[in-house]
């Protein structure tokens, strides 16, 4: 498998494989790898007790403490585990504008790789208006390829409800893991609920706000009729300068309530532009952001 | 509130489909307007916060439709030129430049030449108050008539035709021997004019000019006319003319034989005038006199001249002063101080003497001056003679009488007996004179009496012969007159056989003998005709256009020098001259010379100038005529232009 395969550079193949996955808390994952996980399990340090959830194992079961609580409790111990990331990638027809998707498929592509090369778990997600099967692939190199060649068959189509797709995410996801969203968050029906959903399944979130140069700022003037690509819904506007002025607030407006929802809640946002190259992106922002570590 | 506009400009009919349709184009516009692009946006959502304070475009589009419709309505409006009404009872509000509207009539007869002290005519000042006042009068219909001895309009109401107009004030002249004044007022009141009854500023120095204006406003009112305004300006001041009221020159009758020159001069003014008197036969004086006049007074002069032999004399009046409370004032007109008279050339007095010798006769006859005396013998007399005789004003015939037809002019002395034309009854032996008739211009001037005869024809008068003297026998001189004119004197005694050459009558008796033959046949046809202001002569029927010369002087041989020229139609039809002065009709031989003097004209009287109504000229920075102070068409205009602006800013947005 080369860059080429994957639309990415050797040189930037091999720069991606120093980089993984930091996360603020430990996640537990099933299989070992190469993450520390703070998963308490069947390690081989005992770390702590919880109470017994159906379908745990039974041999996890502390009988003793069972004899003197008269509760069944299952035995935690520390052991080194995978990290599972889960991309909930939004392909809705908001996201075909401005080349959203193929940055959103480059970026997905690459941290499929980052992940993958460290033996993490990938699972990726599409989701519009509901949540579409994921993509889990092997734990390996090669898996990147397929996450690459998978995206391009996703079309991008259908409006945004981002907190059904959470729902349905926190239904099927069994593994608590980093949860990255990449999306615009546009969403008629907002997005927080949907972030809150994931947050109190336990998972970490990063908030990845795609968004291209035609959306961040108008040029247009004159007078149009604004279609919405997603509702269909148009809207006649004079765009002057005024109004170019106060779209351009608006864009601002929401990049920063997307920020401020995430510093409050602790959650890593990122703010991509397509017009980044992906190389800055995810060397840079991502690094900086610490979403990366090398 | 309709009702209380009125409404000058284009009538609603007219404007009111184009309205319709420019409102119908503005909607159009707006429905067929191009459709705007339409941009797909990945989100509606941000646009929606955007635009949460943005306005509809199409509330945009409807303001600037409205905005272009009260535009629209506003300009169609202003077209309309709507006025409120004057606030008076039945007053018709008149577009204010219709109140300017005027007709102007210009009295162009001499007396509006007279200068003030500073020379400007009284002409050349409402000339330059009219012209001063087009530009202020932009708008206004104008028309101009001169009021001369005939109402001639010199521009048509019209407010563009200011070229003409102006070019019309400018060749005005004060040349007319008269002014109509009710003839230009008809005329004027006959105009279309845009505004009916605009009015009539009339600029005359006629001076009962307000009496025949009030006989004109009756008669007006008589005829069922309605009034009409009329302004009655006479700008002028009162200014002093010495004018020359009478010239004429003839060839006297006296002898010797003399041109005489008569001159009358007025005085038309309030002060004591002095002026010098000139007589000028081409450009040599001949005669100068200082005159002195008090006002009102007319002096008359005559001046008798040798024979002149060139074509015209002229009289001047020069440096005339008069003596006024405020100082010596200047004449102010100076088209009657010069007037030309055509030089009636004098026949010399010719006398023939048919006899063998008469010492008296002939004695007396040389005494007489300037005579041409011929004399001829009896045997002498032929056909030559009798042509000489023809020519000669008295023919004597002493003790002799010709055969066949006698000269016109024959005075018979002693005719032998039974000879001549005049029937005698007998030949008297020392006859008593006891008559002798005291009237006939035979004996003007002279008493005659106990004249002794010692032989005398006594005549048997027949009808018609006048007896001049005679006795009981019967009259002893007689005197014919022919219907044809031929006067014959018969004297029935030799002068040598009376004491009548010893009388001191006797040199006068042939005097008058002369004298009488003479008249009515000194003359001969002057060269020229001196023609009254405003007459006409008749241009010859001779199928060509003459040429008609208005000449500074006469110059013997070179034809005077010319001022102008003008070209009149083939006859007969009649010619009125342009004005006072010298003028040559046609060419050549056939060239004849006219003059027009201003004499006795009305119009040297320059005083009094009218009373009645009188208004001065408006200074030209007055407005004679007020304007409204906001009529509603420029309001409409003013709102129409800050409507556009704010369509085009609302537009620009």
């Amino acid at each position: 498998m080369s860059g080429e395969d994957l639309s990415l550079s050797p040189d930037f193949l091999r720069k991606l494989e120093f980089l993984r996955l930091a996360t603020r808390k430990p996640l537990p994952g099933r299989s070992a790898a190469l993450q520390r996980s703070s998963r308490l399990g069947r390690g081989m340090d005992f770390a702590d007790h919880r109470a017994y959830s159906p379908g745990d194992d039974y041999s996890d079961i502390d009988w003793n403490l069972y004899g003197r609580l008269d509760r069944l409790m299952v035995r935690l111990a520390e052991e080194e585990r995978d990290l599972n990331l889960h991309v909930l990638v939004d392909c809705s027809r908001s996201m075909g504008s401005g080349g959203k998707a193929e940055y959103v498929r480059q970026i997905v592509t690459a941290l499929a790789y980052i992940t993958l090369a460290r033996l993490d778990r990938i699972h990726v997600y599409p989701f519009a208006a509901t949540l579409g099967h994921p993509l889990s692939p092997p734990r390996n190199k090669a898996g990147a390829l397929r996450v690459h060649r998978h995206l391009s068959t996703w079309p991008v189509a259908g409006e945004t409800d981002f907190g059904f797709a959470a729902r349905a995410f926190s239904e099927v996801a069994r593994v608590r893991g980093v949860v990255l969203v990449l999306s615009d968050f546009l969403s008629p029906g907002g997005w927080q609920k949907g972030v809150h959903l994931l947050r109190h399944a336990r998972h970490e979130v990063a908030l990845f706000q795609v968004t291209s140069p035609e959306e961040e700022r108008v040029e247009a003037r004159g007078e149009v009729v604004l279609r919405d690509a997603e509702t269909g819904r148009q809207r006649r506007v004079r765009i002057t300068e005024a109004v170019a002025r106060a779209y351009r607030e608006a864009f601002v407006a929401h990049s920063e309530e997307l920020q401020t929802f995430a510093r409050a809640n602790r959650l890593t946002y990122i703010h991509a532009s397509t017009a980044t190259p992906l190389e800055d992106l995810i060397l840079g922002s991502l690094c900086a952001e610490r979403f990366l570590v090398g | 509130m309709l009702e209380s506009l009125s409404l000058q400009g284009v009538a609603p009919a007219v404007l009111g489909p184009w309205v319709a349709a420019a409102a119908g184009l503005l909607l159009l516009f707006l429905v067929l307007r191009p459709r705007p692009q339409k941009v797909d946006v990945p989100s509606d959502l941000l646009w929606a916060r955007a635009l949460k304070r943005a306005p509809n475009p199409l509330l945009r589009d409807l303001l600037l439709l409205a905005l272009q419709l009260a535009i629209l309505a506003a300009l169609s409006l202003a077209l309309l030129e709507p006025y409120p009404q004057d606030g008076a009872e039945g007053a018709e509000a008149i577009h204010p430049a219709a109140r300017a509207d005027r007709i102007w009539v210009l009295d162009s007869s001499i007396s509006m030449g007279a200068v003030d002290e500073e020379g400007n005519s009284r002409l050349d000042r409402v000339r330059t108050s009219l012209l001063e006042r087009l530009d202020d009068l932009k708008d206004a219909e104008l028309a101009l008539i001169e009021a001369g001895t005939r109402p001639v309009l010199r521009a048509a109401p019209n407010s563009s035709d200011r070229a003409r107009l102006r070019l019309a004030l400018e060749q005005l002249q004060a040349m007319e021997p008269r002014s109509d004044f009710v003839a230009a007022l008809d005329r004027a009141a006959a105009l279309k004019t845009r505004q009916p009854g605009a009015p009539i500023e009339v600029f005359t120095d006629v001076p009962d000019a307000g009496e025949q204006l009030s006989r004109w406003h009756q008669s007006r009112a008589a005829r069922g006319l309605g009034p009409r305004e009329v302004l009655l300006r006479a700008p002028f001041m009162l200014r002093p003319n010495l004018a020359i009221r009478a010239f004429g020159l003839r060839g006297s009758e006296g002898i010797p034989a003399e041109e005489e020159a008569f001159v009358r001069v007025a005085n038309h003014s309030p002060w004591p005038a002095t002026t010098q008197l000139s007589l000028e036969n081409e450009g040599q004086v001949v005669g100068q006199t200082t005159l002195r006049l008090q006002p009102g007074e007319e002096l008359s002069r005559r001046y008798r001249f040798d024979p002149l032999e060139d074509l015209a004399l002229l009289a001047r009046l020069e440096d005339t002063k008069f003596e006024s409370d405020e100082g010596i004032l200047a004449d102010a007109l100076a088209a009657d101080d010069i007037a030309w008279d055509f030089v009636e050339p004098v026949r010399p007095v010719r006398v023939m003497l048919v006899s063998e010798g008469n010492r008296y006769l002939e004695r007396a006859l040389a005494l007489l001056p300037k005579v041409e005396l011929d004399r001829l013998r009896p045997r002498s007399w032929n056909r030559g003679a009798a042509a000489r005789a023809a020519e000669a004003d008295l023919v004597f015939f002493d003790r002799f009488v010709p055969q066949g037809a006698l000269p016109a002019r024959s005075f018979l002395i002693a005719p032998p007996w039974e000879q001549g034309p005049f029937g005698m009854l007998k030949l008297d032996d020392g006859p008593a004179i006891t008559d002798w008739h005291r009237d006939h211009p035979l004996f003007s001037g002279l008493v005659l009496r106990d004249l002794e005869v010692r032989r005398s024809v006594v005549f048997e008068p027949q009808v018609g012969d006048v007896a001049l003297l005679g006795g009981p026998s019967g009259p002893l001189a007689l005197a014919r007159e022919s219907a044809e004119g031929d006067r014959t004197i018969a004297w029935g005694f030799a002068f040598g056989d009376s004491d009548l050459p010893l009388r001191l009558a006797f040199p006068q008796i042939l005097v008058n003998s002369i004298l009488w033959m003479r008249e009515g046949r000194t003359g001969q046809t002057a060269v020229g005709l001196s023609l009254p202001l405003g007459d006409e002569i008749t241009v010859a029927e001779d199928g060509e256009i003459h040429r008609l010369d208005r000449l500074a002087d006469l110059s013997s041989g070179t034809g005077g020098e010319l001022i102008e020229s003008v070209l009149v139609g083939a006859g007969p039809a009649p010619l009125r001259l342009p004005g006072p002065g010298l003028y040559r009709l046609g060419q050549g031989a056939s060239a004849r010379l006219l003059a027009q003097p201003v004499l006795g004209s009305v119009e040297s009287q320059l005083f009094p100038l009218p009373a009645q109504d009188v208004q001065a000229l408006p200074d030209p920075g007055e407005k004679p005529v007020e304007e409204p102070s906001s009529p509603l068409w420029t309001l409409l205009v003013l709102v129409g232009l800050v409507l556009l602006i704010l369509e085009f800013g609302l537009w620009l947005r």
